[in-house]
């Protein structure tokens, strides 16, 4: 299961490529979690992230059209696959479980 | 991946030296897309939070980038030149290609094919002529011996390869770093041979190639065996070795040959032999040659030597085999040393006797001995034959260089369209080097079995047989196909760079391209082709022309209808010199009185069949220095009538000889030891090998080994009878069937028992022309090769023009020309470069030419003939080749000439 593991940001990136169906790329992906999330992400991690998703088989990606914006140089889209919804999943259910188990307290803490 | 350049960027853009920066860096891979994003956040940034900071986050984020699974590896900078997955694609492209144009490519196979077959072929020649006695075992270690006498300071007999018998024996005894020694005696003379004696079958033969050797003989050198064991065959004087052929001849096969008895008569051996095997023949690269072995004790025990010191007759060629690794030049100081304790008195004191070593692996191409065992090659004319094969390999190379370039906007669109959907330029030179490899490999097919079928014929032109070689020779051919392929790549290389260089937006417009890449250039190699074709077919004619002047010119001599009758050897025991000398002149008596035989003479040797004996000469009041070589002949009374001799000075060979010693010497002889005229010469003495001799005649020179060579000094002297090795008689024009058999009659009634052989005296003189007029077969071998390709050539060349200007043919056909002045038109340009390569290649041969034949004492003068028909033909046949393409394009339709748009 080593290398198969789910960094945090790595999970914020993959839900964020799922979510964005389709017009997922370093761009978009970042103003995206930069919105969703409030708070600030690089360029460059989110690169890094989606590299690493990559190479464990959880997103695909392809070379789409090129803009003028862009300098006429083409994104890079990427794509969740089965089994990075399957590690989603997982991850999810794991939480959901823990969270199950977790003692009906409430949580307002008493400062005694 | 640039990025396209199809529509103008935007106005401003990030940082120009952080953006390098990120280029630098980054792998191929992830670039566009980093650098995409980049500047996408970097524009949106500047509309909203101006420049400054746009910058700043650019230049903040190409670094946060650099990571180090984003650097630049290896592979990277490194592009992968081919693709091995595009070699099915590639050969399948190049086929199409193939039989769409099936003519330029039936061209271009053909130069390549018959430019690598003279190669292979000629190749083939001379990697025999290298390969000379490189098969013995040890062939690194064997030497011959030669010994170098200097007596009072002058060297003798510098290019003398016999030495004496004692060397051999000494040398092997006393040198530890001399393993093996042997002497070779040939047989020097007819001999006869006797098979099934005592039976109805018998049958006697002549033959002159036998070998005396010492036992080391069949270690030293790795002949091998049909039967019989070489191990113990020469152990004993009865024995004897033959040859397969030999015993094929005389008994049907080499197996029954074994152990059966043969009987000898001749000048060494009056009895009878076992064979005690059968050896291989010989193959013919070796400079040894025999039909029969037989131990060197025979010649040993002989009258002529036994009471030699073995070192006053030098007729024995001495072999080594040289310890591994041994160092030559302390083997020879050592051998020196160790003979000088043996040397004759003659010798000791001021004198000295050198010995040198002789390699035997580079005796046949750099000996320059006048008298080996068979003619040497040349190693300088060996090596002009190799660098020619590949000269004509080049002129193949650069035909299809030529070829390919002029065809080049064939393949324009195919380019233009292979560049559009995204091939590197790279890819594309890969692509057409890989087609000019397939092209000289089908050439490459073609031209091997080509020269498998012709090497026959190449042998009957060089005149030796290459199938009965003992080759090894794998590194040479390895070495030929390494060229091949290097050829064949840097050949293509020219035509790949040309093709992968077209533009794919001007090609697939239609653009044409109007530059004529390199025409001078294919001018140029055009006429090189032309002047090497003009130069050779001059050479070739001057080579016949030299030798035919050599045959018919004036030799001093009558050798027609001369025949040579081979002397008989077996002779009735009871017979003295005396009487045996009375048989022959019984003979020629009754020999003389047949019809049709003018005259019949008697001598020990014929021309062109070598001397009887080769001793000093000198004037008596000459300083010793001076001493010459004279060779000697021993001959009778009517020998100078018999061949047309004519006598200058002093009286003419007269009826009795005594054995006095008198001579009749030739003009050269008066010449060399300074008698004055031919006149003053008679009556005068010179000393011959230790002895006075009377000049009673002067005889004008006569070329008795051919007009090859410089005539040497001849004497002709008094009868030794036992050296009648050969009656000449003369015949008068006319049938000689009739003649010849009574000639075999009255022979073999006054010498029962012998064999009747004859020849004629003509032919055989002729063979001395051999070496010549092989040499003019490969030279007009050459020639034919080289017009032929120089015509492919020039057929490129036409064809590639009349394509160019097909429209301006199209245009002047309607408006009227004939084809007639078409032609004319057409062929101006080439006529110009045809008589340019003719100049240049008269001159050139003109050089060559003078040079050659200064080796020959008597040439032939360069005349019209040498200029005249070289430039004649090479013209025709340049002006047909022009001619054929040009009709043919000036035949086509204008209409379709015009709408070729």
């Amino acid at each position: 299961m080593k290398g198969t593991y789910l960094g945090e940001f790595e999970e914020l990136v993959l839900l964020v490529v799922a979510i964005l169906n389709g017009n997922a790329y370093g761009v978009t992906l970042t103003e995206e979690i930069e919105a969703q999330s409030g708070r600030s992400v690089s360029l460059s991690s989110v690169h890094t992230a989606l590299y690493r998703l990559e190479k464990k088989g959880f997103v695909s990606s392809h070379l789409g059209e090129a803009s003028n914006t862009r300098g006429g140089r083409r994104k890079r889209l990427y794509a969740i696959t089965a089994a990075g919804h399957a590690a989603l999943t997982e991850a999810n259910s794991l939480r959901n479980k823990l969270w199950n188990k977790l003692p009906d307290f409430d949580f307002n803490f008493n400062l005694s | 991946m640039k990025p396209n350049q199809n529509e103008p960027p935007p106005p401003s853009g990030p940082p120009r030296w952080a953006d390098r920066l990120l280029e630098w860096y980054c792998s191929d891979r992830f670039l566009e897309e980093v650098q995409g994003d980049l500047y996408e956040r970097y524009f949106t940034s500047l509309s909203h939070n101006g420049r400054f900071k746009a910058n700043q986050q650019f230049i903040i984020q190409v670094f946060r980038f650099m990571r180090p699974f984003r650097m630049k590896k290896l592979e990277d900078l490194i592009r992968p030149q081919f693709y091995p997955d595009m070699i099915a694609h590639y050969l399948k492209t190049a086929f199409r290609n193939l039989k769409r144009f099936k003519g330029f490519s039936f061209l271009n196979i053909l130069g390549l094919t018959l430019g690598m077959t003279a190669c292979i072929l000629i190749l083939r020649y001379v990697s025999m002529e290298w390969s000379y006695d490189r098969f013995h075992e040890k062939a690194t270690q064997l030497v011959r011996i030669h010994g170098t006498e200097i007596r009072n300071g002058i060297t003798e007999n510098e290019i003398d390869i016999n030495t004496g018998s004692a060397i051999s024996v000494l040398l092997k005894e006393n040198v530890p770093e001399i393993e093996l020694s042997t002497r070779i005696h040939p047989w020097y003379g007819e001999m006869v041979v006797t098979t099934h004696e005592g039976t109805d079958n018998r049958t006697s033969y002549f033959e002159n190639n036998g070998l005396f050797v010492d036992r080391d003989f069949l270690k030293i050198f790795s002949f091998p065996f049909v039967n019989g064991d070489p191990g113990t065959a020469l152990t004993q004087k009865d024995q004897i070795i033959i040859t397969r052929s030999i015993a094929t001849k005389y008994f049907g096969s080499s197996d029954r040959a074994l152990g059966q008895l043969i009987r000898i008569d001749g000048t060494w051996a009056w009895h009878s032999f076992t064979i005690v095997a059968v050896a291989e023949d010989p193959p013919e690269n070796t400079h040894l040659d025999f039909d029969f072995l037989l131990l060197i004790d025979h010649v040993l025990d002989h009258p002529q030597y036994d009471e030699d010191d073995g070192w006053g007759w030098e007729n024995f060629l001495t072999y080594a085999q040289l310890s591994s690794g041994s160092e030559p030049g302390l083997v020879i100081a050592k051998a020196e040393s160790a003979i000088s304790s043996y040397l004759p008195e003659d010798f000791v004191g001021d004198n000295e006797y050198s010995l040198s070593f002789f390699p035997v692996q580079d005796i046949h191409l750099y000996s320059l001995a006048e008298n080996e065992l068979k003619p040497s090659g040349n190693h300088e004319a060996i090596t002009f034959f190799a660098l020619i094969a590949l000269m004509i390999l080049l002129i193949a190379w650069i035909n299809y260089l030529n070829l390919s370039t002029s065809r080049a906007m064939q393949r324009a669109v195919e380019v233009g369209i292979r560049k559009t959907i995204g091939a590197f330029r790279q890819q594309i030179t890969m692509q057409f080097l890989f087609e000019s490899l397939f092209l000289n490999s089908i050439a490459l097919i073609f031209a091997i079995g080509l020269s498998i079928y012709l090497e026959p014929i190449l042998s009957e032109v060089i005149g030796l047989d290459l199938s009965q070689t003992y080759q090894n020779n794998s590194l040479f051919w390895i070495g030929f196909g390494a060229i091949v392929l290097i050829g064949a790549l840097l050949s293509g290389l020219y035509p790949a760079l040309i093709l992968s260089a077209f533009r794919p937006v001007e090609v697939l417009k239609g653009l044409r391209n109007k530059r004529i890449v390199g025409i001078s250039l294919r001018k140029a190699l055009v006429v090189a082709q032309f002047a090497t074709s003009v130069a050779l077919i001059a050479g070739t004619l001057s080579v016949y022309h030299q030798v035919s002047f050599m045959k018919t010119d004036d030799l001093g001599m009558d050798l027609e209808h001369i025949l040579v009758v081979d002397g008989p050897k077996i002779m009735p025991e009871e017979l003295d010199r005396t009487g045996r000398y009375e048989k022959y002149k019984t003979f020629k008596t009754t020999a003389v009185s047949i019809p049709g035989v003018q005259q019949v003479s008697a001598s020990g040797s014929i021309p062109g069949g070598g001397y009887d004996w080769g001793t000093e000469l000198r004037g008596l009041h000459q300083p010793p220095e001076a001493t010459q070589t004279v060779s000697i002949i021993f001959v009778d009374e009517y020998f100078s009538d018999t061949y047309g001799m004519e006598l200058l000075a002093g009286e003419d060979f007269d009826g009795e000889f005594s054995f006095r010693p008198i001579a009749w010497v030739n003009e050269k002889v008066v010449e060399v030891c300074e008698l004055g005229s031919p006149m003053n010469a008679v009556g005068q003495f010179v000393a011959v090998s230790g002895d006075t001799a009377l000049i009673v005649g002067v005889l004008k020179n006569y070329a008795w080994n051919s007009n090859r060579k410089e005539v040497p000094p001849m004497i002709l002297t008094g009868p030794d009878p036992g050296s009648s090795d050969k009656f000449s008689l003369k015949l008068s024009k006319g049938e000689y069937a009739e003649t010849i058999a009574s000639i075999e009659a009255t022979y073999t009634s006054t010498f029962p028992g012998n064999p009747f052989q004859y020849r004629f005296q003509d032919d055989f003189f002729d063979e001395q022309y051999k070496a010549d007029q092989r040499f003019g077969n490969i030279f007009s071998l050459f020639t034919l090769l080289a017009l032929i390709v120089a015509c492919l050539g020039l057929f490129g060349l036409a064809s590639f023009t009349a394509t160019q200007r097909i429209k301006e043919i199209g245009i002047r056909k309607v408006v009227g020309a004939s084809i007639g002045s078409l032609l004319v038109m057409l062929s101006k340009d080439f006529m110009i470069l045809v008589a340019l390569s003719i100049a240049i290649g008269l001159a050139a041969a003109h050089w060559i030419t003078s040079s050659w034949l200064e080796e020959f004492p008597k040439q032939i003068e360069l005349g019209l003939w040498f200029f005249g028909w070289p430039a004649l033909s090479v013209t025709t046949i340049s002006i047909g080749t022009i001619a054929w393409k040009t009709i043919q394009t000036a035949r086509t339709n204008p209409v379709q000439a015009l709408r070729y748009e």
